[in-house]
């Protein structure tokens, strides 16, 4: 799953949470979440995906974040997050 | 994932291009002015009279909860005060004063019509001939044969000559 | 400009606010632990915002002024007068600063020069003090530590409504020293599928390490700070406090976030807490005030429906729906009186600005006021309060500049050395009343009417009456300064403040005594937008006087006939008050209907006269609608309103009225 705007932010964090519903309903093994162009990001996502880690790990689905870019690892590190989420960037 | 596609409806109407113009009837003459001034045209509400002013300002009406003030362009351009019959209009035109927008209502005696003019048809104002003062007229409009007088809004609702009051008291 | 940015601006302005009235007090009363605390705050605050924000010239200057000030605070630095001024410097700096960063100008040539200059002087007067230090002192210095802190957070469900982002504010934080850990608390997270993504489920423990104190770090969280828990730990203390208790306890202090501890040892921490009540939390809720026209508007149009209501009772006589309708007008009514609230201010804060202006003009001319402000609680619609405030300003200045004679004449004549200048508001019916009154040497009616005729004001052989002779200072050109100096300026003054205060629909007049002093009485209207007015007809138009001007009304007959006849004048109990006939004032066509004519005596300030009206109508509460600019010179009308029927009434300018009036029987 790819997002294409430069900021996910609580104005779609609605949008958001609907989209990531969908890829948990479809009980692939894996889900991953593609952020090449997603540079910025606030706490209620960065909630948002916490949230969808714990489902994912109830449900044994693996999930990943991917091309994740330094701003967005960077705000992850600053809300301490950056260990609870596995990040890659490729 | 939340980029938007938009279809372009592109139904193309055939008419004559250009700006558009209201044609109206003064007492029996027909007169033009710029559609693009105009925000509405309504059948002549109750005027409230407003002590002092000159004859042509006639006072004030209510324009669905706004005041506007009202004009009798006939008694201004011409002799004589406007009669009213069924089809007195009260045209709401909109001019610019001390940077504010001001609406104000032209009473006329009857809509004619509204029709496009290209701007290349716009006719220099004769010297002569003419129903009112050239002062007040911008260009004339070739209609059917005939030339009408377009009226210069600036000119025909000019604020601050029309503002200026006749103390009856000296 | 962004909402965090207008906030930052808003915060900014009222911190500078506080300063001033601090440093202002500071002046007059001699400087305390209180102003002194306000202003270091102030600079604090300031710099603190800005850094999150990254507008480093604010950071770079209040930085140096934060230190000063923190001097001031350990004693190091005394508070005197010089330094009261540079503080008064450095506040209107910052504001420079301020406006610049929001506007995001780059500062220009001479705000950098000044840059420049307060802070070689400031940083003076740190070297200046470090070097007086005598070895004592310098060890009760408090050396800050390199200190461990704990911050315990947790995030009220409110939080992200106050549209701030936690992490923005974390960053700033790690600006401030070294972030050891921020550990997120996921217990209360719910899975995806029940999640409300609008509700924090967060909260944080975070490590951090910084030479700061923990009114810093509380400060750090003030944006946010009624939407968290918040407790700020010193790791050292608490640890040497909380040695002897078991990790488990420790751990649970730990979780009763924002709790009181009721350990005694953690006192010194908590001391801080009633200091930190002193900090403002912005009494703003910035509304846009067009908005507010449209709610006033919105309501005009449902009391006319409602009127309309009222009017289909009478025909069809509807019972049952003549209740709701009168319920529908209590609450009309009652929601009018809210929203017009909304629009209502003290006058207060802004009559605060002014204290900076009597002192720095009595600084410059060497003269020593006493500035008292009264009545601040007064409350004016905000529009009237922002267009009254410069005719103050320049009434204020005129009282200290050609008022108030210097000390030592005073002296001579008797006066104490000190100057008294009143400012004062309060609510007269229907009206605002402000008055700025100085005890200095007072006008002469003779020395005005002299200097009128010298200026060719009046004709040398012009009678007038005291009140007419006062309001010749409002002329163009009058001044009565012997000299023109740069504060009050050439005389262009006076007319100018009352060409303002009358485009208020308010008035001015000076009441002047030589050796005693001056008074200015400047009377506004409540609100430029509603009035409850008193309806009536005059020929085949209705008028609309405003109900508070209104004091009596009595019926026309025979007696007050024969008084009236050329007099232009009747005779009310035994008061000769002037008189008009609206009629034929206004030519209005005669109404035939109307049998009987009635007098409605107004009153403005100590005025009364009666105006000779037709049909009374009663109260009516009413909309104030612009005439527009077609009708600037309609004689003694204010506006228009309209009425639930859909017709028009026009609004009569009482004090319009009194002086054509006057005009007339000249």
């Amino acid at each position: 799953m790819i997002f294409e705007t430069d900021s996910l932010k609580i104005e779609q964090v609605e949008e958001v949470k609907s989209q990531l519903l969908a890829a948990l309903e479809n009980e692939a093994p894996m889900i991953t979440l593609d952020l090449l162009y997603v540079n910025k990001v606030d706490l209620c996502i960065i909630q948002l995906f916490l949230a969808l880690q714990k489902s994912t790990q109830k449900k044994n689905i693996q999930l990943t974040l991917k091309n994740c870019s330094e701003s967005f690892i960077n705000t992850l590190s600053l809300s301490g997050c950056s260990d609870l989420l596995k990040c890659s960037h490729e | 994932m939340f980029s938007q596609i938009f279809v372009d409806d592109e139904d193309d109407m055939a008419i004559k291009e250009g700006p558009q113009y209201l044609l109206f009837y003064l007492q029996s003459n027909l007169f033009a002015l710029r559609g693009e001034l105009i925000s509405e045209i309504v059948e002549l509400p109750d005027i409230t009279k407003v002590p002092w002013m000159q004859p042509c300002v006639k006072g004030i009406c209510n324009i669905r909860g706004a005041i506007v003030g009202v004009l009798d362009i006939s008694a201004r351009l011409m002799q004589g005060e406007f009669v009213q019959t069924e089809q007195t209009s009260l045209i709401i035109v909109s001019t610019l004063y001390d940077g504010l927008i001001q609406k104000i209502g032209l009473i006329i005696d009857k809509v004619y019509e509204v029709e496009v003019f290209e701007a290349h048809e716009l006719q220099l104002v004769p010297n002569f001939g003419l129903p009112v003062k050239s002062y007040y007229i911008e260009a004339m409009l070739p209609y059917k044969g005939d030339f009408i007088p377009l009226l210069s809004l600036d000119k025909l609702a000019d604020l601050e000559f029309l503002s200026q009051r006749e103390n009856p008291h000296g | 400009m962004s909402e965090e940015l207008d906030y930052f601006h808003e915060d900014a302005k009222e911190q500078l606010q506080m300063m001033e009235s601090a440093l202002l007090d500071a002046m007059d009363k001699g400087s305390n632990t209180e102003y002194i605390g306000t202003i270091f705050r102030a600079m604090h605050t300031i710099k603190g915002v800005a850094g999150m924000f990254s507008f480093d010239a604010i950071i770079s200057f209040t930085h140096i002024a934060e230190n000063l000030m923190d001097s001031v605070r350990n004693g190091k630095i005394v508070l005197g007068e010089n330094l009261l001024m540079l503080l008064l410097e450095c506040k209107d700096h910052v504001n420079e600063l301020v406006n610049c960063a929001v506007e995001s100008t780059d500062l220009p040539p001479q705000t950098l020069e000044k840059d420049k200059l307060l802070k070689s002087t400031i940083n003076a007067y740190l070297n200046n003090s470090q070097a007086h230090l005598t070895p004592k002192e310098s060890q009760n210095i408090e050396t800050p530590n390199t200190n461990l802190w704990h911050i315990s957070l947790a995030l009220k469900d409110s939080f992200f409504d106050s549209g701030m982002d936690l992490i923005s504010i974390i960053a700033f934080l790690k600006r401030l020293g070294t972030l050891h850990k921020v550990h997120p608390l996921l217990e209360k997270l719910p899975t995806l599928e029940t999640i409300d993504p609008y509700k924090p489920y967060l909260s944080f423990e975070i490590e951090f390490e910084g030479d700061v104190t923990k009114e810093t770090l509380v400060e750090v969280f003030e944006f946010v700070e009624d939407d968290i828990e918040l407790e700020v730990f010193s790791v050292k203390e608490f640890l040497n406090t909380q040695e002897e208790k078991s990790i488990e306890e420790v751990q649970q202090i730990e979780v009763s976030v924002a709790q009181p501890v009721e350990s005694p040892k953690i006192e010194p921490l908590k001391q801080e807490l009633p200091d930190k009540k002193v900090t403002p939390v912005s009494q703003f809720l910035r509304v846009d005030s067009s908005k507010i026209d449209i709610l006033i508007d919105t309501i005009s149009e449902m009391v006319i429906a409602n009127a309309k209501i009222n009017r289909y009772v009478e025909e069809n006589s509807a019972v049952e729906l003549e209740e709701i309708s009168i319920e529908l007008s209590t609450l009309l009514e009652g929601l009018r009186n809210n929203v017009m609230n909304i629009r209502m201010v003290p006058v207060g804060e802004s009559f605060e600005k002014f204290r900076r202006v009597v002192n720095d003009v009595a600084y410059r001319l060497g003269k020593k006021i006493n500035f008292v402000i009264k009545g601040g609680e007064t409350e004016l619609d905000k529009t009237v309060i922002e267009k009254i405030a410069d005719p103050l300003l320049h009434m204020l200045r005129n009282s200290v500049d050609h008022g108030i004679e210097l000390p030592q004449k005073r002296v001579e004549q008797g006066k104490s050395e000190y100057g008294n200048v009143e400012l004062r508001a309060y609510p007269e019916s229907g009206s605002i009343v402000i008055e700025i009154e100085d005890d200095g040497k007072g006008l002469g009616l003779d020395a005005i009417l002299a200097k009128a005729k010298a200026k060719g004001i009046i004709t040398p052989t012009q009678q007038l009456s005291d009140a007419e002779a006062y309001k010749l200072i409002f002329e163009p050109g009058f001044s009565t300064a012997e000299v023109v100096s740069d504060i009050s300026g050439r005389g262009v003054g006076m007319d100018v403040v009352r060409k303002n205060i009358e485009a208020l629909k308010g008035d001015v007049e000076l009441q002047s005594y030589v050796g005693k002093g001056s008074c200015f009485t400047i009377r506004l209207p409540l609100t430029l937008a509603i009035i409850d007015g008193f309806l009536f007809q005059v020929g085949k138009t209705n008028y609309i006087i405003p109900l508070d001007m209104v004091s009596e009304v009595i019926e026309y007959t025979q007696q007050y006939h024969v008084s009236m006849k050329d007099s232009k004048v009747f005779n009310l109990r035994g008061t000769l008050l002037p008189f008009l006939d609206v009629r034929s004032y206004y030519q209005e066509m005669s109404c035939q209907v109307c049998e009987r004519q009635n007098i409605i005596v107004v009153k403005y300030g100590r005025h009364k006269m009666g105006l000779l009206v037709d049909e009374l109508l009663g109260e009516y509460q009413t909309v104030i609608k612009p005439l527009g600019k077609l009708f600037v010179n309609a004689p003694a009308l204010y506006g228009a309103s309209i009425l639930g029927s859909g017709e028009i009434a026009l609004i009569f300018d009482i004090p319009a009225l009194f002086e054509m009036v006057n005009i007339i029987r000249e």
